[in-house]
C-alpha cells in the first residue's frame, strides 16, 4: 500500500489500526536502521523500534502533518536512541572523555566498540567497528547529525527538523564531524601501525 | 594513511543498510492488541446524527415546557374570573 503524507493522515482519523499498520510496512525498516546505527546492538534497536512504534501509536491522533512522516519517526527514534545511549552511559561509565574539539581530537578509547550489526559482513566487521568507534567518540549532536546525514542519507534540512536546529548547525555539525573522524582515524592508525 | 582514512569513511562499502526482521515487524504489528486499546469506528455522521438528535430533543422539551406554562397560566385566570364571577352573582 502506497501512501502520501495527507491521505496518511485521512486514514489515521478514520482507521488508527490500519494507518498504523501502514505505518509498520512502510517504515518499520527506516527506524530499525537509524537506532541501530546509533545503539550498534540488534537487540537494543529492536526494543527501540518497539518503544518508537508504541509511542507513535499513542500519539498517531496528535499528528498533525505539520513535518513528514517520516520526520516525525525520525526524531521519535532519535530520541529514544539518546534517551537509552543516556541511560547505557550512566549505568556503565565509559572507557575514554569526550573530546569535544575536533582539530585536536585524539583516539582515546580503549578497545572497538562490540558490534552486532546485521548490514555488517563478517570480513567487514573490524572495519565497520573501527569506523563505529571512531564515530561514538565524537560529541552526541555531531554523531546524530553524521548518521542521519551520510547513513540515512537525509538532506540537511531533514536532519535540522529532527534535530530541531538551523541547517547551518547542521553544516557546522558535519563540518566538524568530517574533521573529528578524520583526526580520529588518523590517530587511530599511526597507534596501530605495525 | 589519508588513503586509509578515506576508505574507513567510505563506511557505504563495508555497511549495508540493516533491515527489520520479520520478527521485529509481526512484534510492532501487534502492538494494538498489546496496548489493548481496540479502537471502535464511528463515522462522523454517526457523530453528527446523534448530537441533532439531543439537539431535537432539547428543543421538544423547552416547547412543551412553554406550552404547559402558558395552558396553566390560561387555567389559573379563568378559574380567578370564576371564582370572582360566582362571588359576584351571591352577592
Amino acid at each position: 500500500m502506497q501512501l502520501d503524507d495527507q491521505s496518511f493522515i485521512l486514514l489515521a482519523e478514520r482507521n488508527p489500526d490500519k494507518a498504523f499498520l501502514f505505518l509498520v510496512d512502510q517504515y518499520s525498516d527506516m527506524v530499525f536502521s537509524v537506532c541501530l546505527n546509533l545503539v550498534l546492538q540488534r537487540e537494543d534497536a529492536e526494543d527501540l523500534t518497539q518503544e518508537v512504534f508504541t509511542s507513535a501509536y499513542t500519539s498517531l491522533a496528535s499528528f498533525q502533518g505539520n513535518s513528514k512522516v517520516s520526520t516525525w519517526l525520525y526524531s521519535i527514534a532519535l530520541n529514544k536512541s539518546k534517551e537509552f545511549l543516556r541511560n547505557k552511559t550512566r549505568q556503565k561509565r565509559s572507557g575514554y572523555h569526550v573530546q569535544v574539539d575536533g582539530e585536536q581530537m585524539q583516539w582515546l578509547h580503549s578497545g572497538l566498540v562490540e558490534l552486532d550489526h546485521p548490514g555488517v559482513q563478517l570480513e567487514n566487521k573490524e572495519r565497520a567497528a573501527i569506523y563505529f568507534t571512531a564515530l561514538e567518540q565524537l560529541p552526541s549532536a555531531q554523531r546524530e547529525a553524521w548518521i542521519l546525514h551520510k547513513t540515512e542519507g537525509l538532506s540537511y534540512t531533514e536532519v535540522a527538523e529532527i534535530m530541531e536546529t538551523t541547517v547551518s548547525s547542521v553544516e557546522s555539525l558535519m563540518f566538524r564531524a568530517r574533521k573529528g573522524l578524520q583526526n580520529l582515524l588518523r590517530d587511530f592508525y599511526e597507534k596501530n601501525r605495525t | 594513511m589519508d588513503k586509509w582514512v578515506d576508505g574507513q569513511l567510505a563506511h557505504e562499502n563495508f555497511v549495508q543498510r540493516a533491515q527489520a526482521s520479520d520478527e521485529l515487524k509481526a512484534r510492532l504489528r501487534s502492538i494494538p492488541v498489546q496496548l489493548g486499546q481496540a479502537t471502535v469506528y464511528v463515522p462522523k455522521r454517526a457523530i453528527w446524527a446523534t448530537a441533532a438528535a439531543i439537539a431535537l430533543l432539547i428543543t421538544v422539551n423547552l416547547v412543551s415546557v412553554s406550552k404547559y406554562r402558558n395552558a396553566q397560566n390560561e387555567s389559573n385566570v379563568n378559574s380567578e374570573t370564576t371564582s370572582y364571577f360566582s362571588y359576584l352573582e351571591s352577592i
